[in-house]
């Protein structure tokens, strides 16, 4: 299928034709994927978000997608845009450079179950095997609030960041040759909370991330970083995980032997 | 459709291929040295074979496949324990390893392919 | 406390052992084949005079070590990332850890047994030591 709209021009902007190559997936209609071609009048600014939305408001009310809060905050439109995880809110038409057509397929490595549609449960239970919480066995109902001293918080900031989209674990060819993976994301959310000083299982999380589908099925790819659309060092968080099972931890001055950059500001 | 292959996994994919090939080379060449126990003639035919043109031509594949694998795996255990922020990092490794990998080849390819057109070979 | 016990922890450290270890091994290694020997005087006494002197042994037996055993490690690593070779996975380590063995085994065998049979030496005429004799090198 090929359609061509012309949508509202805008004064001001370069305006140009693309050609927008949308997988897409019914079990209900076909058992295949396949994919569809809309060529739409857009602008370099354009979001790709702004696009599926017309598409499917404007041209195709069958198109799947998710997506909630249009601003890189609710992690719920992650895709494979040109190649490359990210979300499609916060990735613009100028960002796929040249006039080729921008393909746009759901994330890889979980079952699609809609077009752009694909089934989360196994990314977020791989998060959730992890015990992503603090636990606080010393602290009782009543007392004061943990607190944890700047300089240990500025070693997980970069990873408190995370929005749950899964972009980075979708995009490990680890995850695509071994469905069952633990992930970069979850093996994020690992790192934080052993690097966490308020928590005091961090050796419930260490003995999680071992093993055949664990932190050791990481090759040092690095395809998890680009993919994160809030620049967190997840190739880095997970050296930090590799090194507390080599060296294990000293619970006095916990992870003090963790060489630990503070994450920049997004450029 | 498929996913970009971008550096870092470029990287991984040429360091898997060439520790695969390696690996089968490294069992091919020590089977070959049991010719230094069956006899000086025998190994000195054996390694005849060396010195033919197409082996020289294989060995600089040889060289720039471990010249890879090496300087990568220099590059991953960097990148593993240097606990340096790694977006721009490997990227910026990835570079200077593909820079040394040329660089290293061009005088290791001169010696290599250098009999060949001086006729010592074959 | 230490997690060693976490399984492939060790395979990962030591991938990252034998690695350094065998860029400097592989670098002389090739140094002393193609630029001082150079492959056209392979010969069997040019193999004789360098195992002469115990070190070059010692660092071909390392290099033979390290190599394979890294080398199974990595492939075993491989494996490990394939689900459906994972079901497989004694047979394909028994595989694997058999080769490595049987190369360690008969590579050492040559390094260590390897003596220069009575009077080859001189049946054969060193090109290598009268190059060397005339320039210092092949060159
Ligand atoms: C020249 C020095 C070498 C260095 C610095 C080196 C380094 C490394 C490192 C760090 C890894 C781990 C990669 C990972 O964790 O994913 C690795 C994997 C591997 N190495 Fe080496 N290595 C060297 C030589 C060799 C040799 C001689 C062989 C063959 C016998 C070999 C075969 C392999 C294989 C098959 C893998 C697995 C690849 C993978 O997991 O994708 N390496 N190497
Ligand atoms: S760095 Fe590790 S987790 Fe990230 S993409 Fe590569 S293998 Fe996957
Ligand atoms: S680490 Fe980054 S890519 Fe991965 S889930 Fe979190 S925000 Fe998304
Ligand atoms: S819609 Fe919420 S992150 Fe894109």
């Amino acid at each position: 299928m090929s359609i061509l709209v012309n949508l509202r021009s805008r004064q001001g902007f370069i305006e140009m034709l693309r050609v927008f190559r949308i997988q897409r997936f019914n079990p209900e209609r076909e058992p295949n994927q396949w994919v569809d071609e809309y060529t739409l009048e857009v602008n370099e600014d354009d979001k790709i978000l702004d696009i599926l939305l017309k598409i499917r408001d404007e041209v195709d009310t069958t198109l799947g997608f998710r997506a909630s809060c249009a601003h890189g905050v609710c992690g719920s439109d992650g895709m494979m845009i040109d190649g490359l995880n990210r979300l499609a809110c916060q990735t613009f038409v100028g960002d796929v450079p040249g006039r080729k057509p921008i393909n746009i397929a759901p994330l890889k490595g979980v079952p699609v179950e809609k077009d752009l549609i694909v089934d989360m449960d196994p990314l977020l239970d791989k998060v959730k095997s992890v015990n992503p919480w603090v636990v606080a066995k010393e602290h009782k109902a009543g007392e004061r609030e943990l607190l944890m001293s700047q300089e240990d918080f500025e070693k997980i900031e970069d990873m408190t960041k995370c929005i749950w989209c899964s972009c980075c674990t979708t995009s490990c060819p680890s995850l695509w040759s071994d469905s069952d993976y633990l992930g970069p994301q979850a093996l994020v959310m690992a790192a934080r909370f052993i690097l966490d000083t308020r928590n005091e299982d961090a050796e419930k999380i260490i003995e999680k991330v071992g093993g055949l589908d664990g932190v050791f099925r990481c090759h040092t790819i690095g395809n998890c970083t680009d993919a994160c659309p809030r620049d967190i060092d997840v190739t880095g968080a997970i050296a930090a995980v590799k090194k507390v099972l080599l060296q294990g931890i000293d619970n006095e001055d916990k992870f003090s032997n963790i060489v630990w950059e503070k994450g920049d500001e997004k450029e | 459709m498929r996913y970009s292959i971008k550096e870092g996994m470029l990287s991984w994919l040429l360091h898997r291929l060439t520790g695969i090939g390696i690996f089968i080379f490294l069992i091919i060449h020590v089977m070959g040295a049991i010719y230094l126990k069956i006899g000086p003639e025998e190994w000195n035919h054996h390694v005849e074979l060396f010195n033919t043109p197409f082996f020289r031509v294989a060995e600089v594949g040889l060289m720039g496949a471990i010249l890879w694998h090496g300087l990568n795996g220099l590059r991953i255990i960097i990148i593993d324990f240097s606990g340096i922020r790694t977006s721009h990092f490997a990227k910026f490794l990835f570079w200077i390893i593909v820079f040394l990998t040329i660089l290293l080849m061009l005088p290791g390819t001169y010696i290599l392919l250098k009999p060949l057109f001086e006729g010592v070979a074959g | 406390m230490s997690y060693k016990k976490v399984p492939g922890t060790f395979a990962w450290w030591f991938q990252r052992i034998s690695g350094s270890f065998l860029i400097i091994l592989i670098f002389i290694h090739f140094i002393d084949v193609h630029f001082i020997f150079g492959v056209e005087n392979l010969e069997y006494e040019t193999v004789a005079e360098k195992w002469n002197k115990p070190f070059w042994r010692i660092m071909d037996a390392l290099m033979l070590v390290f190599g394979m055993i890294h080398g199974a490690n990595g492939i075993e690593s491989i494996l490990l990332d394939y689900k459906k070779i994972r079901k497989y996975k004694a047979y394909w380590f028994f595989f694997i850890r058999a080769i490595s063995a049987v190369t360690i085994i008969i590579g050492s065998w040559i390094i260590v047994t390897f003596s220069p049979e009575e009077g080859s030496v001189a049946k054969y005429e060193s090109p290598v030591a009268e190059m060397r004799d005339e320039s210092g090198s092949h060159e």
